[in-house]
């Protein structure tokens, strides 16, 4: 049992200091993977109930980004992604939707 | 059909399959940041009837549908094609695990209170009565209270990992297999994004629900859940106490992590990790239904402490495809750990429309008990299955 927490407590350090190297990447791949789920590849949303995002300005997705984040917007799913997010990453993520074509 | 036979068509499957996704509730809910359960599902421990943003989640690799749309009913069929090594002298073959419906309807205009009744109609027997209860929330959706619902009726042990799965050893091992339900009152809470935490007071063990017992008055049961979600990894734990009368207790404890290594790096390797831990004592007997050889040697051993462990790996190949690595390990008495079953398992899930997955595995069994090694039990056999789920 002590070995089991010995190891897992390793592979918990491992990748906790992995994924700040690799966020210093900037990859906007890992970053949109967690909108497409949702908004589309291509920021064209799927059903009439969730929002395109492509071609949608830059200023006003940083401004609801983080009016959900801050809890002045509610969604319930939306609200704990948002969360998630930091200042660079809710940046990087308008610019790529706000400079995907409609 | 030989066996060389059947071992080719399964291959054939394999590869067939290899082609196209998963789902696995934990999975999404660490790699999107949910803490609560209640973002996709109407119940706080998860797992049943599907919320309208629930449902709109699971189909976003296809276009609406007005199934979608409505929010009133919910139905699932869960087919199995189950084929052990011994078939002529171990049940197996196809078989219908869940053919449920389930109607949910607001019972205020403020749709803060639901009522939920889920009868599984056509499935196994062990399975009639799921998720049937009436849940009033105290808060509006997304909003972090100590106190966020209470949940009074019958509802699935917020206990350990929650799985579709019924012959996971740490689920069979705690009796909280896909089919166990309890009956009583739930109070959750998510204070926070980061922490949620369940509290139950149930009747009894191994009650199916469907009516009044002699004796079963005097039978109750507690299970506490917390879960902490810090960063990409989940952390939680569980206790379970049940009091039948003043010689048969029986208690369990989990430990259990969900780590989404997609969140931390989708590009590198979008996989999901769970692990749980288990140890329990007086659920011994569920190895009698159908899943051990020898009876003589599970009666020898129904008081005894067991410990068991779960690794499961899901690696989303595609958006629609997932691999599936499994590893199960039980020691049912703890005073004999040389005395053990354990399982590989790989496979592939497949995400073929908007709620239909269709899912193969082919698995290694093995018991090392002499009397359990003859492999006329379930769990010490190889065995291949095909488990087709359509939900909406």
């Amino acid at each position: 049992m002590k070995k089991l927490l010995l190891n897992l407590t390793i592979f918990i350090l491992f990748f906790n200091s992995f994924t700040y190297a690799q966020s210093n990447l900037d990859d906007d791949v890992n970053l949109i993977s967690s909108c497409v789920a949702c908004h589309g590849q291509n920021g064209i949303s799927p059903n009439e109930e969730w929002p395109n995002l492509a071609g949608q300005k830059k200023q006003y997705l940083i401004i609801q980004l983080n009016n959900f984040k801050q809890s002045q917007r509610v969604n319930v799913l939306m609200s704990p992604i948002s969360k998630m997010l930091n200042e660079k990453q809710i940046e990087a993520i308008a610019n790529y939707y706000s400079n995907l074509g409609l | 059909m030989t066996h060389k036979l059947r071992l080719g068509m399964s291959t054939m499957l394999f590869i067939l399959f290899f082609i196209s996704k998963s789902y696995a509730t934990q999975d999404y809910a660490v790699r999107y940041n949910q803490i609560s359960c209640t973002s996709c599902h109407y119940s706080p421990v998860g797992g049943g009837p599907l919320k309208r943003s629930g449902k709109l989640f699971q189909t976003s690799q296809f276009q609406t549908t007005p199934l979608d749309l409505q929010n009133y009913i919910s139905a699932e069929i869960i087919g199995l094609a189950y084929i052990p090594e011994k078939p002529k002298t171990t049940k197996g073959g196809l078989g219908l695990m869940a053919g449920s419906l389930a109607v949910h309807v607001p019972l205020t205009e403020r749709k803060n209170s639901f009522l939920v009744i889920e009868n599984n109609i056509a499935g196994f027997g062990l399975a009639p009565l799921r998720d049937t209860y009436v849940l009033y929330n105290f808060y509006k959706e997304a909003e972090y209270k100590w106190f966020e619902s209470i949940l009074i009726g019958r509802f699935r042990s917020p206990f350990g990992l929650v799985s579709h799965e019924h012959r996971t050893y740490t689920r069979i091992q705690t009796g909280t297999r896909w089919f166990d339900f309890e009956t009583g009152v739930l109070l959750s809470g998510t204070p926070n994004s980061k922490m949620h935490y369940d509290l139950a007071l149930v009747n009894g063990k191994n009650f199916y629900g469907d009516g009044l017992k002699a004796g079963q008055a005097n039978e109750w049961g507690s299970i506490f859940n917390i879960r902490i979600m810090p960063s990409f990894f989940l952390l939680g734990s569980s206790l379970s106490y049940y009091r039948s009368d003043p010689i048969d207790v029986s208690h369990s404890w989990s430990m259990y992590s969900v780590i989404s290594l997609a969140r931390l790096n989708y590009k590198f390797f979008p996989a999901t990790l769970k692990l749980e831990y288990t140890e329990a004592k007086g659920f011994n007997s569920i190895l009698n239904q159908g899943n051990a050889s020898d009876p003589n040697y599970v009666n020898s051993i129904l008081n005894a402490r067991s410990k068991g462990f779960l690794v499961r790996l899901d690696w989303l190949i595609t958006n629609k495809l997932t691999l599936i690595y499994k590893y199960d390990w039980l020691t049912p008495d703890s005073d004999y750990p040389i005395d053990i079953y354990e399982r590989h398992g790989l496979g592939v899930r497949w995400n073929v429309s908007p709620y239909t997955y269709l899912s193969f595995r082919s698995e290694i069994g093995n018991a090392s008990h002499p009397s359990e090694n003859s492999k006329s039990g379930q769990l010490a056999q190889n065995a291949n299955f095909l488990i087709l789920e359509a939900s909406f």
